[in-house]
């Protein structure tokens, strides 16, 4: 059954002087438990799909429908991890996490403890009274995910949460959040601009065109790729092809604008 | 630690502690030297006494206003004022500040005319106040508050509208109302603005209050710089101004202390 329903969405910006199409007729289905990437060129409206999911922004028409039901404005349903952790300066660890729980006025001992264990399964038990200035970026960005989960959503949305990460605690990161979201069966769409990060996470890549934005081809990923963390499906022989093929299609958009 | 390096390390704290009592005491120096010179020149008709009086006469005439205890009303009314103008310049700057992040519309409306109050001298409503509140205290604290309350708003208001929308952005995916956003963002992420609009209001307070006394009052210590002046008793104005400068550096110095503390847990 689709988790996640969208259905000839289109959106559209207006400034003073004209309309913008950002994005034009865009259908998808996400299946509870899938992880789904989104791929296209920069400033082709990523983030703007995500933003209208997650009922930050309105979509100009079409249907987004969670579990059946129109999504109209944020939910403690979705989740949002955002390119940097931006975890509060002012707070402890502790308070960043508990914060999530305090706005959906959700905070009971339970789910507190709940929040403590996957600090915990984060590795950072020991870190809850310190302050954020005292964490390394990958640190920050596994409190970022804490808090995001605190809610208990059911459908996570990821905008390139590991672009501002050096390239080991990426890779770290990623096994990490993969094993996190299939263990706990949570539903991810992922957006990110890294191929590679797409192909080892995914078990679905939409490439989106150029704005306005369309989707332009599905990769469906296969099982030896699917079934793997993103750190051993890098290691996977067909990686590569799936690498070349992607590239390909994108270079194509991309040489489209110039 | 090798005993080399210790004692190197020795010397280096010797010298820094050795730098601190020399600045220290070429303060000492400097003030004596001022009070000193001013004494010998005043009495020596270098300067005309009656104008620039002397610091014995100044301290003889703080002798015999505390002995008559005529001293403390004075100080006490102008540090009552002083604080008051100070409190309701920030806490109604920043509530200011708040209703105008509140509403959006509102504050695209009251743009130009907050432009308009801060950028007139505020000393030139003296007489405005004076007939709206009459000729007393409430006057003189309205004139603290005014002076202080429009800086406050611009810059608070200004705060609010630079926290990171990111931060914003975080609180409103989990759904938060304007309360919360702003309860939990905005306020904290503005703290240090709000702190800082502190030590700069108390130097404020300080400008309305004395001129404010200038206008209207009989008691004060711009009161006697005043009235001094008026009976051509400079004694009176040396010693009121020497007051002001003590009084006013240790408000200050307190709300250095108080913002130490406010930001103890910020880096």
């Amino acid at each position: 059954m689709a988790l996640l329903t969208l259905r000839e969405v289109e959106k559209h910006f207006f400034s003073q002087e004209n309309v913008i199409e950002a994005i034009r007729n865009i259908s998808l289905d996400i299946d509870s438990g899938e992880f789904v990437s989104i791929i296209g060129p920069s400033g082709c409206g990523k983030t703007t799909i995500l933003s209208m999911i997650a009922g930050l922004i309105k979509h100009s028409a079409g249907e987004i429908l969670l579990q059946d039901a129109p999504i109209t404005t944020t939910s403690t349903d979705i989740g949002y991890m955002l390119q940097q952790d931006y975890l509060f300066p002012w707070l402890t660890i502790g308070e960043n996490i508990d914060i999530a729980l305090e706005i959906t006025k959700t905070k009971t001992r339970q789910n507190q403890a709940y929040t403590r264990e996957l600090l915990d399964q984060m590795g950072l038990a020991d870190r809850e009274k310190d302050m954020p200035s005292e964490l390394s970026g990958g640190m920050k960005q596994r409190v970022a995910l804490v808090r995001t989960l605190a809610a208990k959503p059911s459908l996570l949305l990821l905008d390139e949460p590991f672009s501002a990460l050096d390239f080991q605690t990426k890779l770290r990161l990623e096994d990490l959040i993969h094993e996190t979201l299939k263990e706990k069966r949570k539903t991810a769409l992922l957006v990110t601009h890294d191929i590679s990060e797409a192909i080892a996470m995914s078990d679905r890549i939409v490439l989106l065109s150029n704005r306005p934005a369309e989707i332009k081809r599905t990769f469906i990923m296969p099982e030896e790729l699917k079934a793997k963390s993103p750190l051993a499906a890098r290691q996977q022989p067909t990686f590569q092809d799936w690498f070349q093929l992607i590239w390909k299609e994108l270079e194509n958009l991309e040489s489209e604008i110039a | 630690m090798n005993p080399k390096l210790h004692e190197q390390h020795e010397q280096f704290r010797v010298r820094k502690k050795h730098e601190k009592i020399y600045v220290f005491m070429t303060q000492v120096a400097i003030l004596a030297a001022f009070i000193s010179l001013w004494e010998i020149a005043s009495r020596l008709n270098w300067i005309d006494p009656l104008i620039f009086s002397s610091p014995s006469s100044v301290w003889n005439l703080l002798v015999s206003m505390i002995a008559d205890s005529s001293l403390y009303v004075h100080i006490g009314v102008t540090l009552v004022e002083t604080i008051f103008g100070f409190l309701i310049g920030t806490l109604g700057g920043i509530a200011i500040a708040a209703f105008l992040w509140w509403s959006p519309f509102l504050s695209r409306v009251l743009d130009p005319y907050i432009v308009v109050l801060n950028a007139t001298p505020k000393v030139a409503l003296g007489p405005m106040l004076i007939v709206i509140f009459g000729a007393n205290m409430t006057s003189v604290v309205a004139m603290a508050v005014l002076i202080s309350i429009i800086v406050t708003t611009l810059v608070i208001y200004g705060a609010f509208r630079e926290t990171d929308e990111n931060l914003i952005k975080v609180v409103d995916t989990f759904g938060a109302s304007k309360w919360q956003r702003f309860r939990h963002v905005i306020i904290p992420a503005s703290y240090p603005a709000m702190v800082s609009a502190l030590k700069v209001n108390v130097g404020l307070a300080w400008v309305g209050v004395i001129v404010g006394e200038y206008l209207v009052s009989n008691e004060g210590l711009g009161y006697l710089i005043i009235y001094g002046f008026q009976v051509f008793n400079f004694d009176m104005v040396m010693l009121s101004l020497v007051l002001v400068a003590i009084l006013a550096t240790i408000m200050y110095q307190a709300v250095a202390i108080l913002e130490k503390f406010l930001m103890r847990n910020r880096h």
